[in-house]
């Protein structure tokens, strides 16, 4: 069990900066997620603590131990590959089994190691398969599994379900929740899926090219992104980003009435989500589309001169929702808009 | 499989034939060869006054001695081939050092001059090291001569091997000689089947070198003694004849015996599917 500690950490290809001065805190035992658009560097970076690309600069640190110069076998982290890697050649028992061979432990041991983690994750009548012979869901469990049976201080995972159809998904989501908890071990876990970013994380840190855009428990960032893009990225349907006006106490949007305190001046966003929006018959939009999704209506509505604003209607009972309409906002972020 | 006309399949096996009968015409010569007393002639070979003699003459003497000393080497310049040729394919697979390139380039260079250029300068490097005649220079001959092919197949096997194996088993807390024997060897065991036959049969053929670097009739192997059956005293055809069959058994031997290795590959499975 450890901490994780990166401060100012970089990593080059040649001459491209692929990250570019990270620092980020995981506390002992938490949960956390790495999410960002694809290219920001979020395998990267979860290489870069396995061990598996050297940093140019920074340091990471596990609980007190410094370990960027130390080799990926020193520094007892267990990394779930996106592929799974799996040893085509070994049987799922040697596969689960192999980081204790290579220690050098009793057969004994071994087995009972590997035969408590088969029975926890449900592989125990697959050991003597080979990885060929397993479905998708069961090469995703032995990969799972061979990290367990080292119990490092550290899990990394690279986008572990997204290998996975969408119904298994939702299972193994639930299974990685309880194992943490059960193993009470640290999680960094990589993925570009902001539902599973919000399900699964007590951190949750947005990674925006090469930087960490914006890290904290997952409702900060969903209540109070600290810019448009983490604003943008958490959350389905995406935060509406209203362009607005500061005068250096309040923001205004062009037709509302409302006002919403700030200190910036000049062109500002003003973020609402469109779950905290409700809408009245009116004139300041027109309802140009309404997406039935079961639980909920989404409805678009828009304004000459303004992007189209999504309204989620949770209430099944309101009426036809259709032409002019009025906006009322229960809350709002304004942000620097650049 | 759709059903084939009678006229059609009846072109198709013919061709089939002739193409087979073209393949195993010279065959049959030897074969007719390794049989007769004297010299096979007419168009069907066919043997002439059989006899067992060329086959039986074989058990005594220098053809048998050859026969031995040709495993031999071919095994040793074959194992030793691949042993360097693998480890260097690994290197040039996945570690990016200066020269890599160069590296690679002047394997494919050493490809384009025939082996007989290389001749002399054997000669005055073995007999330098005080290796002519012995059948340890003729090995390591052979291993080097063999490398720049089998390092180029090898590398492109490791580059078709997914890293994340390797990196998995580093995870694992295995070392790179860990890493290298328990997980690649294994993956790699058609690759270095196919290469490793490729090595013992260019040892096994070789002929110029061997003829040149050899003048000790007790250290020959098989190809040379075959030649001089046919050599400077007048054509033994028939020795000469059951030489090369015997000299073709432990190749096909070797086919046989490594057939499935051709076949597949071993990485099914290692990634998602
Ligand atoms: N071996 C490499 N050589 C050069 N560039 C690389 C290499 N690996 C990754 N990159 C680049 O680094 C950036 C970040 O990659 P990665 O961390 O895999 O992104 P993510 O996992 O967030 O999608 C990408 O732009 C990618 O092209
Ligand atoms: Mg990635």
């Amino acid at each position: 069990m450890a901490s994780l500690s990166i401060r100012g950490l970089a990593v080059r290809y040649g001459a491209t900066s692929v990250l570019d001065g990270v620092d980020l805190e995981v506390a002992d035992g938490a949960y956390a997620i790495l999410i960002g658009p694809s290219g920001c560097g979020k395998s990267t970076l979860l290489r870069a603590i396995a061990g598996l690309e050297r940093p140019a600069a920074g340091t990471i640190h596990l609980g007190d131990r410094r370990v960027d110069a130390l080799s990926p076998q020193a520094r007892d982290v267990a990394m779930v590959f996106q592929s799974y890697a799996l040893y085509p050649h070994m049987s799922v028992r040697r596969n689960l089994g192999f980081a204790l061979e290579v220690r050098g432990l009793p057969r004994a041991e071994i087995d009972a190691a590997v035969e408590a983690v088969a029975d926890q994750l449900g592989l125990r009548t697959l050991l003597d398969r080979l990885p060929a012979a397993l479905s998708g869901g069961q090469r995703q469990r032995v990969a799972m599994g061979r990290a367990i049976v080292r119990r490092p201080a550290v899990f990394l995972f690279d986008e572990p379900l997204s290998n996975l159809d969408p119904a298994l998904r939702a299972d193994v989501r639930i299974e990685l929740k309880k194992l943490h908890r059960r193993l009470g071990a640290t999680f960094v876990h990589v993925t570009h899926d902001p539902v599973e970013a919000l399900a699964l994380s007590d951190q949750l840190v947005v990674l925006e090219g090469g930087r960490v855009a914006q890290s904290g428990p997952p409702r900060e960032l969903y209540d109070a992104p600290t810019s448009a893009f983490v604003a943008r990225f958490i959350g389905t349907p995406p935060m509406n980003l209203l362009p607005g006006l500061g005068d250096g106490h309040v923001a205004r949007v062009d037709g509302w009435n409302r006002s919403f305190p700030t200190p910036l001046v000049g062109p500002v966003w003003v973020g609402v989500r469109p779950a905290e929006c409700t809408l009245t018959p009116g004139s300041w939009g027109q309802v140009d589309a309404v997406e039935w999704m079961g639980a909920e209506r989404v409805v678009t509505v828009v304004r000459p001169g303004f992007p189209p604003v999504a309204v989620q209607l949770r209430d099944r009972d309101v009426g036809i929702v259709e032409g002019g309409v009025d906006l009322s906002v229960e809350r709002a972020v304004v942000l620097a808009r650049l | 499989m759709k059903p084939v006309s009678l006229p059609m399949a009846l072109a198709v096996h013919g061709a089939l034939l002739i193409a087979a009968v073209v393949a195993l015409y010279p065959v049959a010569w030897v074969l007719a060869m390794a049989v007769s007393v004297g010299p096979v002639t007419g168009v069907v070979p066919w043997p002439t006054e059989p006899t067992w003699t060329h086959l039986a003459g074989l058990a005594r003497g220098d053809v048998a001695a050859a026969l031995v000393t040709s495993i031999v080497v071919a095994t040793s310049a074959a194992l030793a081939g691949l042993a360097f040729s693998v480890t260097a394919a690994w290197a040039l697979a996945r570690f990016d050092f200066p020269g890599r390139d160069l590296t690679l380039a002047g394997f494919v260079a050493t490809q384009t001059f025939p082996g007989v250029v290389m001749a002399v300068p054997l000669y005055l490097m073995l007999d330098a090291l005080g290796l002519l005649d012995r059948l340890l220079g003729l090995v390591l001959v052979y291993a080097a001569t063999s490398i720049p092919f089998s390092v180029w197949t090898l590398k492109g096997w490791f580059d078709g091997l997914p890293k994340d194996l390797e990196e998995a088993a580093m995870l694992d807390g295995a070392g790179r000689f860990r890493t290298f024997f328990s997980v690649l060897l294994p993956l790699l065991r058609p690759a270095l089947a196919v290469t490793g036959v490729f090595c013992f049969l260019n040892a096994w053929n070789e002929y110029v070198l061997a003829a040149t670097l050899l003048s000790d009739p007790r250290a020959f192997t098989l190809p040379v003694v075959l030649q001089r059956s046919v050599g400077d005293y007048g054509a033994d055809w028939g020795a000469f004849a059951a030489g090369s069959i015997v000299a073709s058994l432990p190749v096909i031997v070797l086919f046989f015996a490594l057939q499935k290795h051709f076949i597949g590959g071993l990485t099914a499975g290692a990634v998602k599917g």
